[in-house]
């Protein structure tokens, strides 16, 4: 045993609450549980409602392959669909709704990649959206779904996500971690037992005077963030400048009669409108500021918008935009709405958690002693959860809407250099900098700006070497391609059919 | 556009070479719709640096791009091929490693090799961390064969740059840019004019009394700055105390027996010596610090470890390391030693002027006004690669604990970027080694330096316990057998390049003759 430091985190110890406990649950017990450590769940009661749902990104897929779910049973226990993108509607007062499709946009023309081509087209009168250009745009608009074919792949990525129940979602997650030997223990009011010399927590104490001994601690507790937050007293950055809404009020309504492979968000006059749907019915989330209306009008603005037969569950949560200044505290790691509270635009929440798991696994600590591990993880986690702040600040900060003092202000606001600097770079050349820790991919940023009408004020000049024939030429193959493309697939709800027999639209 | 933007690169060397021919590879010169109309400006007179002889696998993708023939250009330029760099008494007096252009096994489980090999050396039962990396196999013992294509063959596992003749590779890339329409000029520049309004520059003034006007500049002649520094004060980065060596004495001595398939770095008193085998001699030099070494002394030291005959006598470069403020300033670009300058020890001269060129390339103006954010996106991005390649440099002065020297002394105790401090800090507690999105240098190189200079891993990746004992040590007998029974069959360095590109001297002098 040559100068190797033997001494292991033995047991981590998660409280919490809900998708962020059970998550991380599967995700140490898988990743680690090999090694011999523990993972217990000390669980607050749990706090969602049969109406709350869940939109994941694409990335949600992979983490669950490495978790070890199958995808078909995944959605058969949750009532889930497929997602290929958003809709964004109303984010300008003159312009058409704009697709994010999880996926690429047109192929590249003589090895030069396709968006300078179509800012040519654009400057030269062609009157198509990027989005046109987007088998994934086109398949989701038209209500289909598809299973890629080598032929499809080859033309660019084409990625899902999911649209999830978040009650079912919980109870499949806990039925796995328990088959993965996690145990859990129900707990209510708890207090915190630190270690006087290292500040270290070493144990939880419920009300009923039981303790929760462990190596390391998860706070998992959602915006509350009662471990690393209140008894850790990690301050709390506010983001609040940047996003407008302080409240969300959630309800269902029913579901649609086809059901749409994208989540859908309108812009309304004081706030921004979600709707996710699922089998049997359709999330709604109506983000808004209390200052501008109150909650009963932002009841019957939802239920005048969606145009849905509602259900009497709405409610109305605060709604804290921000992070930790740091997540990791000791022995302490804040994952989920603990770490970082984000605004719902995006689907991004989710994301955020998978993203703080990940990096925990690979910094899991090797010894007791983890001031290393947590200031890269601290490092890392900020600059991750600000690249997906700055993707959403752009939704508010392009806005075209006009005569709405809600609106005008967040067009007027000033954004984070970051932000500033793509948005910058992109209006001369069309170009998308990356940085590292970057969540949303080139192909996300270019249907973020053209979405919300920025044009580049030039392009790449290597794509003057095609002559305009040639150019427009590769447009048309292209669009006829997705065309005699997306009119084979099958529509989503047959492919849920097919695919997720038994699941809940047939039971309902 | 309705003309084309007119490009003048001033300076001959490598760097303005590879920048014309990327130039007129790429984008269709000479011809009505030509996007560019490009002018290269040197004189014959001024002698060229060209000590960057040793290069990294980069190199490769920049000539494929370019569409050369591997075994043209090889022949070309006397070249050879290099497998890493072999480093001698760095960290301490005999110590011996390897920076291989390849992977250290590979990874299980989904965690890096080195966190595997650290607990088996920990559970005492584990080879050098050499002996599974396949690159360093090879080229301990100086055989050289291309990488498989297969990713499941271990002999997959590596890739290969050259070394080759600065000065032949130059006139390669000439003759290929003319072929292409390159206008060449020869002439020294008497006169730079600038635009009143702007401050931009507007032509060269030559000797001869020519003007030659431009859109934008590309300066790519040497360490003054001719453009960037003497016109437009564009300002200096100094970096020269992290980096103390200041000189170089460069000598070509004969071919010896010893024609190994990498770059030997040797740490020496007052800097490191280098020797670099091409088909027809090999390259040496001592790369030194004026204020530890006179440069008599220097050159005793240099002759006296030169295993054959010299060429030539030796030649002296100074140098202060450091760093361009701007490496684009308003319409005048730098690439090369113009940008910035930082020792040959990991051979990455010619990669800054590749990543240069072809970062220029995606950010090519489409206008004559040229927008300036083309200009701050350029510089971010080559900021980022000076620094990474900056700090792994230090590296290698900073983790030594030779007390045979002043210079180990004074690098031993300096205060090193906090971005190299995390990561030494990370790799001692639990092996951990940086992983960018952008710029050098990969996980395998950091390992090899950090290990090789004696920063030893105190803990693993957790996830490597997920393999018990007994697998583990299968799995690597198993990687270390395969390595070697590979290796075993590659044929040597020497008679793998007779048999694809040598020129047999008589022959050359031939084709010297003939033109």
């Amino acid at each position: 045993m040559t100068g190797l430091d033997m001494r292991q985190v033995r047991k981590v110890v998660i409280v919490g609450r809900d998708v962020a406990a059970w998550l991380a649950a599967n995700a140490l017990a898988r990743a680690l549980g090999g090694t011999g450590l523990k993972v217990e769940v000390a669980e607050l009661p749990g706090l969602l409602r049969p109406q709350d749902t869940l939109a994941s990104l694409p990335q949600l897929e992979n983490f669950h392959r490495l978790l070890g779910f199958d995808e078909h049973s995944l959605l058969k226990a949750t009532g889930g669909s497929y997602s290929l993108g958003q809709s964004f509607v109303n984010f300008s007062s003159a312009a058409p709704p704009f697709f994010h499709p999880y996926g690429s946009h047109g192929g590249s023309i003589n090895r030069v990649s396709f968006m300078p081509f179509w800012i040519k087209a654009r400057q030269a009168g062609l009157n198509v959206a990027l989005e046109e250009f987007s088998l994934t745009a086109a398949a989701a608009k038209q209500g289909r779904f598809f299973t890629p074919t080598a032929e499809m792949s080859a033309f660019g990525r084409l990625d899902y996500a999911y649209h999830l129940k978040a009650q079912s979602y919980v109870q499949f997650l806990k039925a796995q971690a328990l088959r993965r030997g996690v145990e859990v223990l129900p707990l209510r009011l708890f207090d915190a037992r630190r270690d006087s010399e290292t500040g270290h927590i070493t144990g939880l104490i419920s009300a009923d005077g039981r303790v929760i001994t462990g190596d390391l601690f998860i706070d998992a507790t959602g915006p509350e963030s009662l471990l690393l937050g209140q008894a850790l007293s990690v301050g709390f950055e506010s983001w609040s400048q940047w996003f407008p809404g302080n409240r969300v009020l959630t309800v269902s309504g029913e579901r649609l009669r086809s059901l749409p492979a994208y989540s859908q968000v309108r812009a309304l006059s004081s706030g921004c409108l979600h709707l996710t749907p699922v089998q049997d019915m359709t999330g709604l989330q109506h983000v808004y500021n209390d200052t501008h209306i109150t909650d009963q009008e932002a009841l019957e603005a939802t239920a005048l918008i969606a145009g849905l037969r509602l259900q009497p569950d709405a409610v109305v949560s605060p709604l804290m935009t921000g992070r930790r200044q740091q997540a990791w505290v000791g022995n302490c790691i804040a994952v989920g709405e603990a770490a970082c509270g984000f605004d719902p635009i995006d689907n991004v929440g989710m994301h955020a958690l998978q993203t703080g798991l990940a990096h925990l696994i690979d910094l899991f600590p090797v010894t007791p002693d983890s001031r290393l591990e947590a200031h890269e993880y601290n490092a890392q986690m900020q600059q991750s959860f600000e690249r997906i702040r700055d993707y959403q600040i752009a939704h508010y900060k392009l806005n075209r809407i006009d005569n709405e003092p809600f609106w005008d202000r967040l067009r007027a606001m000033e954004i984070p250099d970051t932000l500033a600097y793509k948005i910058e770079l992109f209006k001369a050349r069309g170009m998308v900098p990356l940085y590292e820790e970057e969540v949303f991919v080139a192909d996300d940023w270019l249907a973020l700006f053209t979405g919300h009408g920025l044009m580049p004020r030039s392009y790449d000049p290597v794509a003057d070497m095609t002559p305009d024939a040639d150019a427009i030429g590769h447009f048309q193959k292209m669009l006829g391609f997705i065309k005699q493309h997306v009119e084979k697939m099958s529509s989503h709800d047959a492919f849920i059919e097919r695919n997720i027999a038994g699941s809940l639209a047939k039971t309902v | 556009m309705n003309s084309p933007l007119r490009v003048v690169i001033l300076g001959g060397g490598t760097s303005g070479w590879m920048c014309a021919a990327a130039l007129s590879g790429v984008l269709k010169l000479g011809q009505k719709d030509s996007l560019l109309d490009v002018r290269l400006v040197e004189s014959a007179e001024i002698g060229t640096v060209g000590v960057g002889e040793a290069t990294l696998p980069q190199i490769k993708d920049f000539n494929d791009y370019l569409g050369i023939n591997e075994a043209e250009f090889m022949r070309r330029t006397k070249a050879t091929f290099k497998l890493g760099i072999e480093l001698r008494d760095w960290g301490k007096l005999g110590n011996n490693y390897h920076h291989p252009f390849g992977a250290f096994g590979m990874p299980m489980a989904g965690v890096e090799f080195q966190h595997h090999w650290t607990r088996a050396n920990a559970l005492g039962k584990a080879a050098p961390l050499e002996d599974y990396c396949y690159a360093i196999q090879a080229a301990r013992r100086q055989k050289f064969d291309f990488p498989s294509e297969d990713k499941q063959s271990i002999k997959s596992t590596f890739s290969y740059a050259y070394h080759f003749d600065a000065g032949l590779y130059a006139a390669f890339l000439r003759e290929f840019s003319e072929a292409r329409g390159l206008k060449r000029t020869e002439g020294k520049v008497k006169n730079v004019t600038l635009h009143s309004d702007s401050g931009n520059i507007r032509s060269l003034i030559l000797e001869s009394g020519e003007e030659i006007e431009g859109d934008l500049f590309i300066d790519c002649s040497g360490f003054r700055g001719l453009l960037i520094e003497e016109q437009l004060m564009a300002g200096w980065e100094d970096w020269s105390k992290w980096l103390p060596c200041d000189r170089a004495l460069a000598v070509p001595t004969e071919r010896t027996a010893d024609f190994h398939s990498y770059t030997r770095s040797t740490a020496l008193a007052a800097g490191w010596q280098w020797r670099i085998p091409l088909q027809h001699r090999a390259g040496n030099g001592y790369c030194y610090s004026s204020a530890f070494i006179s440069e008599d002394e220097a050159h005793k030291t240099l002759m006296g470890n030169l295993d054959g005959a010299a060429l030539a006598e030796p030649k002296l470069l100074r140098f202060t390391t450091g760093r361009r403020k701007k490496s684009w300033y308003r319409n005048c670009l730098t690439i090369g030693l113009s940008s910035g300058f930082l020792e040959p020890l990991e051979s990455t001269s010619l990669y800054l002027v590749q990543i240069a060129i072809t970062t220029f390339i995606q950010l090519l103006p489409s206008t004559k006004s040229i927008d300036p954010k083309l200009a701050e996106e350029f510089n971010r991005l080559i900021d980022t690669e000076y620094k990474r390649v900056r700090d792994f440099l230090i590296l290698h002065y900073y983790a030594n604990t030779r007390t045979d020297a002043a210079l180990w002394e004074y690098t031993r105790n300096m205060t090193v970027p906090d971005s190299l401090k995390d990561k030494i800090e990370q790799y001692r507690h639990r092996g951990r080694v940086p992983n960018y999105k952008d710029g050098l240098f990969s996980p395998p190189s950091w390992v090899s330096v950090l290990n090789g200079q004696d920063i030893t891993a105190h803990g693993y990746d957790r996830m490597a316990d997920n393999i018990d004992d007994a697998t583990l040590m299968e799995k690597l007998e198993t990687m270390r057998g395969r390595i070697q029974a590979s290796v075993d069959a590659m044929p040597d360095h020497a008679d793998f390049v007779g048999d694809y590109c040598f020129v047999p001297p008589s022959k050359a002098m031939m084709e010297g003759a003939a033109k």
